[in-house]
């Protein structure tokens, strides 16, 4: 089970690079309000993957 | 003067005191290697510390001055320059010349006086330039840019260039300690797709082409560069570290942070559909 909470951490870590990506390339695009929405949903979607992996007490 | 029990008294210096007190310690006869290094003046420990401690102010003063040089004397010297930002720059000089050799000594003083002392010399030739500073040559200031770069990294306290901890005076010797634990699975592979993310991240917002908006792209490449790192560090060490939580806790404390993220990615998705 602790593994496959490691798996699914590291599949936020991938998620989070791709919406982060996605924002930076809708703003290439012109389209700011759709780059804010991945930028956010990346950095909701990295913070929920370190959140699985911090230690017991660094809260 | 003959070596002594196969220790050659140090003939650097070359000074008297060094010399005579070499030959008052083979006068003994019985002095041992470090007797004799003590007498010439400087032990063995004292010379290490030396050199580091001059490689280390030159670590910072090379990149240092060429900054300097190039992005505040040159300004200030020019014809058309305020009297008062020679001064100023002459002020950051010293302040940049003082403040490694005094953090031998005090390091707390030198370090306000080499970084702090010298930045805010600097900034206020520039202040007192005002327009002028505009007539420096682009690529002399890119260069000048790179030399202050070099002058940050100085002051930081890593290993130097061809020093080997091993051979520290003060050095332990004896077998390697062993490592008490080893690194997760999959560590320099995660970390490495954190560095590839980051780089990417930076390559993407070259590709913007509206000027206020690539400057905007290149800062969120920087900021959520950094974030990837950091997060894919905490991921390559932290899994299966033994003070972690029960994997349902684990998952509870990113549940909200991803509730968040899948509920905004459900409302794009559907705003998408009716648009």
């Amino acid at each position: 089970m602790a593994r496959v909470v490691d798996l699914l951490a590291i599949a936020l870590l991938l998620l989070a690079l791709g919406a982060f990506a996605m924002g930076i390339q809708a703003l290439g695009r012109r389209a700011d309000l759709e780059s804010l929405y991945w930028l956010v949903v990346g950095g909701l979607v990295l913070k929920a993957g370190v959140e699985m992996l911090r230690p017991r007490g660094v809260r | 003067m003959k070596p002594m029990n196969g220790v050659k008294p140090s003939t650097k210096r070359g000074d008297g005191v060094a010399a005579m007190g070499a030959e008052a310690a083979e006068a003994q006869g019985s002095a041992g290697e470090a007797e004799v290094r003590e007498a010439a003046g400087l032990t063995e420990e004292e010379r290490f510390e030396r050199r580091a401690q001059l490689r280390g102010a030159l670590r910072v003063l090379l990149p240092g001055v060429y900054a300097w040089a190039v992005t505040v004397a040159l300004p200030a010297t020019h014809r058309q320059a305020p009297p008062g930002a020679l001064w100023l720059g002459g002020l950051s000089l010293v302040c940049l010349i003082a403040g490694p050799f005094l953090a031998n000594q005090r390091p707390v003083w030198g370090k306000i006086l080499g970084i702090y002392g010298f930045l805010a010399g600097a900034l206020l030739t520039w202040l007192v330039l005002g327009d002028s500073i505009g007539r420096m040559d682009p690529l002399r200031a890119a260069l000048g840019s790179v030399g202050w770069a070099l002058f940050a990294f100085g002051w930081g306290a890593v290993r130097q260039v061809g020093q080997v901890p091993e051979q520290q005076p003060n050095v332990l010797l004896g077998a390697p300690l062993k490592a008490r634990g080893q690194l997760p699975w999959g560590a320099t592979w995660l970390l490495g797709i954190g560095l590839a993310g980051a780089v990417l991240l930076v390559f993407l917002a070259w590709r913007v082409e509206r000027p206020v908006h690539a400057l905007l792209a290149q800062a969120i490449a920087v900021v959520a560069g950094i974030a990837l790192v950091s997060a894919a560090t905490s991921l390559a060490i932290s899994r299966g570290a033994r003070e972690a939580d029960a994997p349902l806790v684990r998952f509870k404390m990113g549940s909200r942070p991803l509730g968040f993220a899948l509920l905004l990615c459900v409302s794009g998705l559907l705003i998408r559909q009716i648009w």
